[in-house]
């Protein structure tokens, strides 16, 4: 039998899933960043079994962490299977802003792949952007995956302004709102709930669509979930 | 000289598809006025409905697409080449072969009107916020059709390339040479792509004129294929070398061309299930038209170095007010010293594929 033509190059699409965490000093307190090393890494499990449903995408995993300025965590993607969480750790102030605008410049095509799926964000962050958050949301929809990414949005606490988690969903999503956790068992629960439905969601199987504003995103479950172990209120 | 033809085509359903129990939903046809595809016009069409909630009946929508493509292809059969080829006449032919294919839709909405089981409120008033507000109102009937359209259609003097949306049209001349006759479209990306169910579909199409005289000839090999295709492949440069390799396998056939292309007819189901199954696990279809006396003259002509040549972006498409982007590019034969022409020199590597047709 002839080998298929092509063989060699023949690969599964790729879908870019990628934690922009904010690190700034305000993360320190009250067990906040613990708490979010914590629900990450309950998530990645679920990030797996949620590309399992598509094994025609093969899922890889950043990391971008902000405070004064903003830094990868890691820039290379890895793939979900042997991929670890490396604890992260708070000091600094808010640059938002920034971490978009790093993004922004991981998301063109190339190295991005045009027949890939959807990159996924999720953004999680306790207060309000000290840089220009605007200019780094403005470059990271400039960039047509950045306008087509799955984005998700959760606040830790009340101090978190729940405007620019908006603004980093889409103002037209408008079904879509920020989820705030208000301790660490509804944060493990709201970013368990990103890493799956990010990732179904881009990843769904045989579905096309006109247009160009990304795919649709389900809206969460925000019932309270059962009763919650002693914990800090943020 | 009279030129001799011969065609393959398969459709295969998606791996991912099997998985989930959807269908194929991609349909390809082929249209010949003689049975052995001596006689223009030399008509094949592709269509890949889009799947997914919102375009429940994308299968059925791109069985009238390819069907309609056909018709209207097959009308221009008494027209002289000079009138079909007119830029305005282009853009008249994409507008009537929407209006056919929303007839068509029509027609079947009536015969079978959307159930409550096929119809979900709920998804589409999703799609509704997300995406653009008059799709709903205007257009949800049709939408549930959704699916892309790619033409090729030839007849003696010249050649339409036709297309909406996603998926790829080689051209290889006898040199082996690679032609991208429809110019790329930046919108399509990852799931997204432009469609017949869209308002005002006609000028989202993207289509070039060839005209074959002197200068220029029949191509040897013309590759269509539905994005599935194309999106199981790392890089584009080996899904573009793919028609050098079929071209390869019909001229390395030791009992003529016309024996090598039905290696390929017999072997190429199985291919694109397994490039589907290592790949995007999307449907995929491929069409391949062949011109023997151009393949005979690329089988006869020692072969170093191959071009990619892509139609780009044309200024008065940019600044047209209708589309962002390049739909209906004029005329343009290849060869020509078009400053809007992408030229890449690229090496042709020998196959290293065996081709075993003597059994």
């Amino acid at each position: 039998m002839q080998n298929t033509p092509g063989e060699e190059g023949l690969a599964t699409r790729p879908l870019h899933f990628i934690w922009i965490c904010d690190c700034s000093g305000s993360m320190a307190a009250e067990g906040k960043i613990e708490s979010l090393n914590n629900a990450i890494k309950q998530a990645l499990p679920v990030i797996k079994d949620a590309a399992d449903q598509n094994p025609f995408a093969k899922v890889s995993i950043r990391c971008i962490k902000f405070s004064n300025g903003a830094e990868w965590v890691n820039k290379d993607p890895v793939p979900i299977e042997d991929y670890n969480w490396f604890d992260l750790h708070a000091d600094g102030v808010t640059d938002m802003g920034k971490a978009l605008s790093m993004v922004a410049d991981e998301l063109k095509t190339p190295p991005m792949e045009k027949r890939g799926f959807p990159p996924v964000l999720i953004l999680v962050s306790d207060g309000q952007p000290t840089d220009n958050f605007d200019s780094g949301l403005q470059k990271l929809m400039a960039e047509p995956w950045g306008k087509r990414s799955v984005r998700i949005s959760i606040g830790m606490g009340e101090g978190a302004d729940t405007d620019v988690l908006q603004k980093f969903i889409g103002i037209n999503n408008l079904e879509i709102k920020p989820l705030v956790a208000k301790n660490a068992h509804e944060l493990v629960r709201y970013i368990k709930w990103a890493s799956e439905t990010g990732t179904r969601t881009s990843i769904a199987p045989g579905t096309k669509q006109e247009g160009s504003q990304g795919p649709p995103i389900p809206g969460p479950d925000t019932s309270s979930g059962g009763s919650n172990p002693p914990d800090f209120v943020w | 000289m009279k030129q001799h033809w011969q065609h393959v085509d398969a459709s295969v359903e998606g791996a991912s598809h099997k998985l989930s129990g959807k269908p194929n939903q991609d349909r390809i046809l082929f249209y010949s006025k003689s049975e052995n595809d001596s006689q223009f016009p030399i008509i094949m069409a592709i269509a890949d409905g889009h799947g997914g909630e919102k375009y429940f009946r994308s299968d059925k929508g791109a069985e009238l697409a390819v069907t309609t493509a056909i018709e209207v292809c097959k009308g221009l059969e008494q027209i002289p080449w000079d009138v079909i080829k007119e830029r305005k006449n282009i853009s008249l032919l994409c507008r009537e072969i929407v209006l056919k294919w929303l007839e068509k839709v029509n027609t079947d909405l009536q015969i079978n009107p959307i159930s409550e089981n096929e119809w979900n409120p709920q998804n589409s008033k999703r799609d509704l916020i997300v995406k653009r507000p008059e799709a709903f109102t205007t257009n949800a009937a049709s939408s549930a059709y959704g699916t892309t359209l790619l033409i090729t259609a030839i007849y003696p003097s010249g050649i339409l390339y036709i297309q909406i949306g996603d998926g790829d049209i080689l051209v290889f001349d006898h040199k082996g040479d690679l032609e991208k006759p429809i110019p790329d479209d930046d919108r399509l990306i990852g799931n997204e792509t432009t469609s017949l169910c869209q308002p005002e579909a006609w000028l989202d199409f993207r289509t070039q004129s060839i005209t074959i005289d002197e200068k220029t000839q029949f191509p040897a090999l013309v590759l269509m294929s539905s994005d599935g295709y194309k999106n199981s492949y790392t890089e584009e440069r080996i899904f573009d070398n793919i028609g050098l390799d079929m071209l390869k396998l019909i001229c390395e056939c030791p009992r003529g061309i016309e024996v090598g292309i039905d290696y390929i007819d017999q072997n190429l189901v199985s291919w694109l299930n397994k490039t589907s199954e290592k790949g995007s696990g999307d449907d995929i279809s491929v069409g391949i038209i062949c011109n023997i006396p151009q393949i005979e003259k690329y089988r006869d002509t020692p072969h170093n170095n191959v071009s990619i040549t892509k139609s780009t972006e044309r200024p008065e498409a940019e600044n047209s007010p209708e589309n962002e982007i390049t739909p209906q590019t004029p005329e343009m034969s290849p060869g020509s010293e078009d400053p809007l022409t992408e030229k890449i020199e690229t090496t042709s590597e020998p196959t290293e594929q065996i081709i075993d047709c003597i059994k």
